[in-house]
Formats: C-alpha cells, sequence, structure tokens
C-alpha cells in the first residue's frame, strides 16, 4: 500500500517529493550513489511536469507516488496538464560546444540515462502517467 | 539557496550554498539578470556549497554564458566599427 501525494504545480513541491523518495531509498538501502541518481531524475520529473505539463499554474496538482519493492523503487506522476511526449525530446550532443547547444533539454536525457526503465502513458480522459523505475543491484 | 557576492575589479564572485534546483535556479538568474543590467559583465560562481544541480541549474549557468558572450561580441563588433569609421 503506498499513498498518493497531491501536489499544486509549484516548485516549492520539490523538497516533499524529494523527502518522500529519499526516505523510500534509506529504507530499501539503495546506496548514496544511487540514491543521488534517483534523486535528479525526480527533480527532472517533477520540474517538467511543473513546468511543461501544467506551466507553473499552482492552482492545478498533480498526483505522485513511491511504491517500494523488494529491491526497486517506482515513482509515478499523474497530472492532466499540457500534452508532453518526453519521445519527442531531442536527445542533446552533450559534446557541442557552447554556442552550438540549445538552452535546456537535459532533464529527459538524464532521466532516461539514470534510470532503468521511464514510461509515459496518456489515458482516454487526457491524464498522464509517466512512471520510472530503479533497481538496486 | 543562499547567495553570498563580493565584488573585486568589476567582476562579480558568487558563492552558492544550497541545491541547485527547479526550485532555486530562479533565484540565482535574477540575481546575475540583476547584475548584468547594473554592467556588470564577469562572473566568478563558486559552486563549492552547492551538494545537488539539476538540469534547471545548468540551464542557468548556460544561458547567463551564452548571454553574456552574446552581450561582448557585440560591444566587440561596435567597438571594432567605431574604430573603422
Amino acid at each position: 500500500m503506498c499513498p498518493v501525494h497531491e501536489f499544486p504545480a509549484d516548485t516549492k513541491a520539490l523538497a516533499s517529493t524529494s523527502l518522500l523518495v529519499a526516505d523510500a531509498c534509506e529504507q530499501l538501502g539503495f546506496s548514496e550513489q544511487l540514491t543521488g541518481d534517483i534523486l535528479i531524475s525526480v527533480d527532472e520529473l517533477v520540474t517538467n511536469t511543473i513546468m511543461h505539463g501544467l506551466k507553473y499554474d499552482a492552482t492545478k496538482t498533480f498526483q505522485f507516488e513511491v511504491t517500494s519493492f523488494e529491491d526497486q523503487i517506482e515513482i509515478v506522476i499523474r497530472e492532466k496538464g499540457e500534452a508532453f511526449d518526453p519521445a519527442e525530446v531531442a536527445i542533446p550532443d552533450t559534446l557541442a560546444s557552447l554556442e552550438d547547444r540549445p538552452i535546456g533539454g537535459l532533464g529527459i536525457f538524464f532521466i532516461r540515462k539514470l534510470m532503468d526503465q521511464f514510461s509515459y502513458t496518456v489515458s482516454n480522459d487526457g491524464e498522464k502517467t509517466f512512471k520510472m523505475t530503479k533497481r538496486k543491484g | 539557496m543562499n547567495i553570498t557576492e563580493y565584488f573585486e575589479n568589476n567582476v562579480s564572485f558568487i558563492y552558492l550554498d544550497g541545491r541547485f534546483d527547479g526550485n532555486t535556479s530562479w533565484k540565482v538568474e535574477q540575481h546575475i539578470r540583476d547584475r548584468i543590467g547594473q554592467s556588470i559583465s564577469k562572473f566568478v560562481l563558486n559552486m563549492e556549497g552547492v551538494p545537488f544541480i539539476a538540469s534547471s541549474g545548468l540551464r542557468v549557468v548556460l544561458a547567463m554564458t551564452k548571454e553574456l558572450r552574446q552581450k561582448h561580441r557585440c560591444q566587440r563588433r561596435s567597438s571594432d566599427r567605431f574604430k573603422s569609421v
């Protein structure tokens, strides 16, 4: 049983979402390195949700769920904001010179790089679900 | 995020203390933008006190660097033009 938390689309929520995940990681016995990777990914996904999905509209909310399995953590975010398909985000060229680098676009890249799985689904009623998982070993 | 700053030879030395994430990056961006508005064009960012940087923090560093380089190039171009007149 894992509680579903609801947060307004305000970046202040980042402190709470990080804390929830850090607690779960500690209980699961994740290493400091893995916990750091997961926390970066959570920060990126929550920031994207607030910025792109809900456009910083604090009257709107998103659901946040952390589930601990025996050797795995699963983080799910649900919201009904603007359509945002991470698959459409171009893979950034991290070796490009400063001048050639576009501003932004690193968040999804980090998530793909740091997490084991990352998925995105949209239901018929327009609810978007972002799910990411990380195994312990 | 705490921002401490001192100036030396018109260079702004900024010391950041705290998480540089989606909740705090705007604060750093605003601070640097204010200084750019006050004609400061050289910055040293000390991130020794930053335990965590998210892509929103990197975005601010990249955006500000690009903006300053662009400004510098424009200044250089206009001074070159002036010389050739």
